[in-house]
């Protein structure tokens, strides 16, 4: 395909072909010996002992997993475990749904709130990303921020604790 | 005389291959796309360029420019995203400037513009702009099926967009849900609307196995291209494939500039990188009226679906998927008929989710769905139910918002003095889409092309394939006049 009269060139056998004979032989690998014709095609082949049928495996096995998700990327768990031992009269911000948690309006910008910070209920306390679109929560109680549980731009699950608010008194 | 804009490096990829066509995959079939006799060759659309920067850090400046050059004999033309053009925010007329020059730049000589709400102000400037510069503009009219989508209301979108100035309509359906009855009509409309004043060209998806049917009775009804796909790109939720139209073309008489040979190459061609990628080819679906009813009430594209499909897995409730899909379509209903294409196609689907998990129909709601239905992205096309406008709003009064007046902006100068300097334009612009971060992480990893890569043919490929193979004793192949021996070791 690479020279500019390459069009003359006739090849009586195709990448088709060649796919072909590809997954015959790569998906045969529990045949010891393979014969066949197809129109003018034909290929036979034997095959060696099950030792290296075995090693074929995990070629397999890589490409599966070679793409990891989003999702698998970013450990959520280490920042939950700071959950735990809490007063239990704080109100925990829980993530509404699964998805990056943002802890400002864009990046570098200074966060919505830090540790110490007074708040109203409806206050913007994060940002979170599903598949692009933003929602805001909300601290949904009025108090002081005692503790920032999750990380910027890392993913969490729903549910989660985001941070924990004491609520004001009265 | 028909005409043909080929989709087998944009629409094909982008439907069927999540967009990870490598540049390398694009420059091996250039020769012979060159020869095909296309009217024009789609080159890239938002999507492919953010993946191109995202996740195969290459540059898709310098994949346009390769593209260009390789194929000099026919137009490249760019997929147009409304106002957020290859990003996600909405840029105003400056931004669109700059774009298109850029695009010009690399060789590039037709856009095409579409606007998920067929709000035609949003893009109104995009055709002005592209023709001040010398690019052709195709407008889009996005097809959807609904009650507010009538042929009456597609007639109107033709009249604005002839006002508009553009140089071609393109009539488009993404969903794959245009019957041949219902082009049939809607292509008699248009066409009396239109007079002949510009062409009207066509491009449907295949998804629901209704493709041929559309294009037969487009180009019975004089459209002036169809826009397809080499086989192995073709199909499925990406375009018919080119060998299927030009068939079709064929029996209705209408003449063409295909070059059959040169395609059957490209095809053939392509199963070997389809094979290389892991990707399946899509066989052609046939037409099933269960499956047409239980897609047309949500219309979510088939891309997105799998995406959603993860999110679900993730929140340990993917046997709720049908649940999720059912109320998609309220919501989508409830807000208007959004046409099912990004972003909207987002707005609607995260909204389900949400109104799925939550157990309460919109506890929460994305900031982007707010800004939706306070008319941020133009107008909506329907109504928007008033209990669901205040559950959104949440007591909070709408200002009366022109989102037309933020078109004026500018923004440059001020992105240019606190980010750059840049070596060019194409950087501010990568950056200005796709952020610092992916600019320095393309700029790291990208490894510049020195030359266009070596495309084997088959016969080596086989035998160096073949060669590999370690679970093999002997191997016998004879087709033709090619036959070998192999005995392994």
């Amino acid at each position: 395909m690479q020279t500019p009269n390459s069009c003359e060139i006739q090849y009586s056998l195709t990448y088709q072909d060649v796919v072909e004979v590809l997954r015959i032989a790569r998906e045969s690998q529990s045949c010891a010996s393979l014969d066949l014709a197809i129109g003018d095609m034909k290929l036979s082949l034997t095959r060696s002992g099950a030792t290296e049928v075995l090693a074929a495996a995990p070629v397999a096995a890589v490409t599966a997993s070679a793409v990891p998700t989003v999702a698998s990327v970013a450990p959520a768990a280490p920042v939950v475990a700071i959950a735990s031992a809490a007063d239990p009269a704080h109100h925990e911000v829980r993530a509404p749904m699964l998805g990056i948690f943002y802890r400002s309006p864009s990046p570098g910008a200074p966060a919505f709130v830090k540790e110490g910070d007074i708040v109203k209920a409806d206050d913007t306390i994060g940002l979170i990303e599903v598949m692009k679109l933003f929602s805001t929560v909300t601290a949904g109680v009025a108090g002081r921020i005692v503790q920032i549980m999750a990380q910027d731009a890392v993913l969490v699950e729903h549910d989660q604790p985001l941070m924990r608010i004491e609520p004001a008194q009265g | 005389m028909v005409g043909f804009v080929d989709e087998t490096l944009r629409d094909g990829p982008q439907s069927l291959w999540a967009t990870r066509m490598k540049t390398a995959a694009m420059l091996g079939a250039t020769d012979e796309l060159d020869r095909s006799g296309f009217e024009r060759i789609c080159g890239t659309s938002g999507a492919a360029f953010e993946t191109a920067v995202r996740f195969l850090k290459e540059d898709p400046w310098e994949r346009l420019r390769l593209l260009h050059t390789f194929m000099p004999h026919t137009p490249i033309d760019i997929l147009i995203r409304s106002r957020n053009l290859f990003g996600w925010e909405l840029y105003p007329d400056e931004v669109v400037k700059l774009l298109f020059r850029c695009l010009k730049d690399t060789g590039a000589q037709c856009v095409k513009v579409f606007d998920g709400l067929n709000d035609v102000r949003n893009i109104a400037a995009h055709f002005r702009i592209a023709k001040s510069l010398g690019l052709k503009a195709v407008g889009s009219i996005t097809f959807a099926l609904s009650p507010i989508h009538t042929d009456e209301y597609f007639v109107g979108k033709a009249r604005e967009l002839l006002a508009a100035g553009v140089d071609s309509i393109g009539l488009g359906d993404a969903s794959g849900l245009l019957t041949g009855p219902r082009t049939q009509s809607l292509m008699a409309r248009l066409n009396a609307e239109v007079q002949g004043r510009v062409p009207i060209e066509f491009v449907a998806h295949h998804t629901m196995g209704l493709a041929h049917d559309s294009y037969r009775e487009a180009m019975r009804a004089g459209a002036s291209s169809v826009a397809t796909a080499a086989g192995p790109l073709a199909n499925g939720e990406s375009v018919p494939s080119t060998l299927d139209i030009l068939a079709i073309a064929q029996e209705l008489g209408l003449p063409t500039n295909l070059d059959v040979d040169a395609i059957r190459r490209t095809e053939d061609y392509f199963h070997w990188v389809a094979y290389q990628e892991e990707r399946r080819i899509e066989p052609t679906v046939r037409y099933d009226p269960l499956r047409y009813a239980a897609f047309a009430g949500h219309q979510i594209p088939g891309g997105m679906i799998s995406n959603f499909r993860n999110q679900l897995k993730e929140l340990g409730i993917i046997h709720r998927l049908d649940e999720v899909l059912a109320e998609a379509s309220r919501v989508r209903a409830e807000i208007g008929y959004p046409i099912m294409v990004t972003p909207f196609s987002q707005f609607v689907g995260v909204q389900a989710t949400f109104n799925i998990i939550q157990g309460e129909r919109y506890a929460t709601v994305p900031k982007e769905l707010y800004l939706y239905v306070t008319g941020h992205y133009g107008a909506p096309p329907g109504p928007i139910d008033p209990n669901v406008m205040d559950r959104i709003l949440k007591g909070k009064s709408v200002d009366a918002m022109d989102h037309t007046e933020a078109f004026g902006a500018s923004r440059l100068d001020k992105f240019r003095s606190d980010n750059g300097p840049f070596h060019s334009d194409e950087e501010l612009l990568l950056q200005l889409f796709y952020g610092k971060d992916q600019l320095t992480a393309l700029q790291r990893e990208k490894r510049p092309m020195q030359e266009r890569p070596t495309v084997e043919q088959p016969l080596r490929v086989l035998v160096d394939q073949l060669a590999r193979e370690t679970t093999l004793k002997t191997l016998k192949f004879e087709k033709g006049n090619v036959r070998f021996n192999f005995n392994y070791r």
